[in-house]
């Protein structure tokens, strides 16, 4: 730290901070005009200007772009430092004499009018001053140079390339929303929202939160969702070898670092959604291929992000990042998800590493954890229908029935650890200590997936939602808030991707409190209709109730239908289990209330896996009760009628259910 | 003995709330940090220094792709 004083007043400051910055902290205001909170100090309009007197010396200079490095003693209003304070704004209101913000600075600072006329005198209330800031924040915010300087001396002015409209501009309105005069104004709102400032005012509150926070939160901006490599391998999530461990020795050679410093080549916002601040997708350029039909060719990967990187990485046990790449690539190629084909392969891996399968069935492939050759040629086989390929992208649903059926593989085993549920294969997170997010995972319309809720954190770590009651509204209120997302086509990652500086203090956290209310506002700005987030989660419930009933339908959707493969719950082995003994003999002791001193491995597992189901049973009791549905998970009468979907053909559907 | 959480962990002298997260490997970076009920600034984590039988709370935000 470094003490200062400004205008006689003492200050510690960290090396580095701006006299701008340190004189804002002490409530003293310095004008300035081409300054903004959400970009680089530039120096431009130089109305910042203080005199500033350090090693004996004296000077005048912008206060903006000043770091300070050693102790000095600043004068903000000094004779010396206003004078040419004020011989700036003369020169700014002579040459733009009708823009407000140049006339309140002239007010505020004593200048009267100009004492001379000005060659360049545009008399516009919306001139543009040259500030800059809208060719930074194109620049540094968005990542694009769509607008520069062009120009010299009095011919400089802000433009496209040419004089030309660049088509590469999306519109996302980032240089109106900096531009403090009005010089640049969005006209044209291609899709007629009914408040088109709303939507944008929110839109550049995150884009702002994107350009100043996301280095050091997600690192959306550089790596996207692989951030979470290292982090799930820390907090024991990531699943490796089919979701027995959740971390391993090697996640070092996938994490974030590797794909950021010797993979991804794309340092742009990329084109998933034009116009995005978060630009999360990234990708690798002339990726040479050594497998399958474009084998030595030269590619681009889509990609990858954390989930591929999960599933076609640690959870088949293959820690080679080219190898990630190569079945990434392939599975976009062919057509095929990245999750179901990882996760779906992890169960196929461990199934030959126990002796279900053998090379008999597999047709000859080496099919145990790590072999990265063999799990191309499953992914390409997959793709031509042939061979054991052909029963892999069945999935694992089928793949349990074919080996139970023909096979003659042993039933608990085989259904313990095949990581579905409704026959969707699970995502990448390892759920074993978190019961809401087994929940999450389970209790859910569309099979396993983490896109309805994401509790592990409230659950596990911040041990938030302790009782049954509070789990089961977490996984109220998620599933419905997250279905929205699906129900007006908005990303979810602006919610929770990035979070607001003073997030902190709002009452509830971990909801981010003011991006749920942005998305309102977006909604609103769009249709003109009010939403708060109630009104938000009623919308859902009326679409998650319906898509209940859909599926009961269909013959899926009571309570058995959420079940959860036990591999999801806890340990299925007696190695899985004596992996963290330390932990489960701790629960056993501590939750269960049995002594595990004298047990065999065998009886411990037993007595956590007893324990275990039945907090799960408690939870589908108290989730579905929390719902408004019956015992069995089928939608009250009353439930349906209270969200106005009670119509004859729903109210057919659940009456053939009891206590509806 | 520090409370991180759930968990007790040694103290040692000079440590910070930030040597305390790595040693239960808490590296999630949207937290809020509360020590002794005082929530400390993303920024002061590397250099808050804690004290014995300080009681450290890390709430985690929600993550999840």
């Amino acid at each position: 730290m470094i003490e200062i004083t400004i205008n006689k007043r003492k200050i510690s400051v960290e090396e580095g901070t701006t006299i701008l910055a340190a004189a804002e902290s002490l409530g003293i205001k310095i004008p300035a005009l081409c300054n903004h909170n959400i970009l680089k100090p530039y120096g431009a309009c130089r109305m910042c200007v203080v005199e500033v007197h350090a090693n004996g010396e004296k000077e005048i200079t912008t206060s903006c772009n000043y770091e300070i490095h050693e102790p000095i003693a600043v004068f903000t209003d000094s004779e010396e430092a206003l004078n040419t304070r004020r011989g700036v704004i003369e020169m700014h209101l002579a040459r733009w004499p009708n823009v407000p913000a140049i006339k309140a600075l002239a007010k505020a600072n004593g200048v009267d009018k100009p004492r001379y006329e000005h060659p360049l005198k545009n008399e516009s209330k919306n001139a543009c001053v040259l500030c800059g800031r809208c060719v930074r924040v194109c620049s540094e915010g968005i990542w694009e140079d769509i607008i520069t300087f062009a120009g010299r001396g009095a011919e400089r002015k802000v433009s496209m390339p040419f004089d030309k409209f660049y088509e590469r501009c999306a519109g996302c309105g980032a240089c109106a929303w900096v531009c403090p005069t009005g010089a640049i104004q969005v006209t044209n709102e291609a899709n007629h929202p009914v408040r088109p400032k709303m939507i944008r005012n929110w839109g550049m509150k995150v884009t702002s939160q994107m350009i100043t926070l996301d280095d050091q939160q997600c690192r959306m901006r550089k790596i996207g969702t692989g951030n979470l490599v290292e982090i799930m391998d820390d907090y024991d999530l990531l699943p490796t070898l089919n979701y027995q461990y959740g971390s391993h020795e090697n996640a070092k050679k996938i994490n974030s670092w590797v794909w950021q410093n010797e993979y991804f080549t794309q340092g742009l916002p990329d084109g998933c959604w034009y116009g995005c601040s978060m630009s999360c997708a990234h990708a690798i350029e002339k990726f040479e291929l050594k497998t399958g039909p474009y084998k030595g060719r030269k590619v681009l990967v889509d990609g990858p992000e954390y989930e591929t990187i999960a599933a076609c990485g640690s959870n088949i046990g293959n820690f080679d990042p080219h190898y990630v790449a190569e079945l990434n690539f392939y599975c976009d190629t062919y057509g095929i998800d990245t999750i179901s084909f990882g996760t779906a392969l992890a169960f196929a891996m461990e199934c030959y590493e126990n002796g279900v399968i053998t090379k008999e069935h597999t047709g000859g492939l080496e099919l145990t954890f790590g072999n990265k050759e063999a799990a191309c040629e499953v992914l390409h086989q997959m793709s031509r229908g042939e061979g054991f390929g052909m029963i892999l992208g069945k999935g694992i649903r089928n793949m349990k029935k074919l080996f139970i059926e023909e096979y003659g593989a042993d039933l608990d085993f085989v259904e313990d650890i095949g990581m579905e549920n409704k026959g969707l294969e699970f995502s990448e997170y390892v759920t074993k200590e978190s019961l809401a997010q087994q929940g999450g995972y389970c209790m859910t319309n569309k099979g396993a997936q983490h896109d309805e809720a994401w509790l592990i954190f409230m659950d596990q770590v911040n041990n938030q939602i302790p009782t049954f009651e509070n789990k089961a509204d977490a996984l109220h209120y998620f599933p419905m808030f997250r279905t929205w997302f699906g129900l007006v086509g908005l990303c979810k990652l602006p919610w929770n991707d990035i979070s607001p500086a003073d997030n902190a203090q709002t009452d509830e956290p971990h909801k981010i409190p003011e991006h749920v209310e942005g998305y309102c506002k977006y909604f609103t700005g769009m249709t003109g209709i009010e939403l708060d987030s109630d009104k938000l989660i009623r919308m859902s419930e009326k679409v998650y109730n319906f898509q209940r009933v859909f599926n009961l339908r269909l013959g899926y959707g009571t309570r058995e239908h959420d079940r959860v493969p036990y591999r999801a719950m806890g340990p299925v082995t007696n190695t899985e289990y004596e992996s963290r003994q330390e932990r489960y003999d701790k629960q056993l002791k501590e939750k269960v209330g049995i002594d595990p001193e004298s047990m065999s491995t065998d009886e411990k597992r037993l007595k956590l896996r007893e324990y275990r189901e039945d907090q799960y049973r408690q939870l589908q009791d108290a989730v579905y009760k929390r719902r408004g549905w019956t015992s069995d998970g089928v939608p009250k009468l009353e439930t349906l009628k209270k969200l106005g979907i009670d119509f004859p053909e729903v109210v057919e559907v659940v009456k053939r259910y009891p206590d509806v | 003995m520090i409370q991180i959480n759930e968990e007790k962990i040694e103290w040692r002298d000079g440590m910070t709330v930030r040597d305390a997260m790595n040693e239960v490997k808490y590296s999630f970076p949207l937290v809020i940090v509360s020590v002794n009920g005082k929530v400390i600034e993303q920024k002061h984590l590397d250099k808050h220094i804690i004290n014995d039988n300080d009681k450290i709370k890390v709430f985690h935000l929600i993550s999840g792709g």
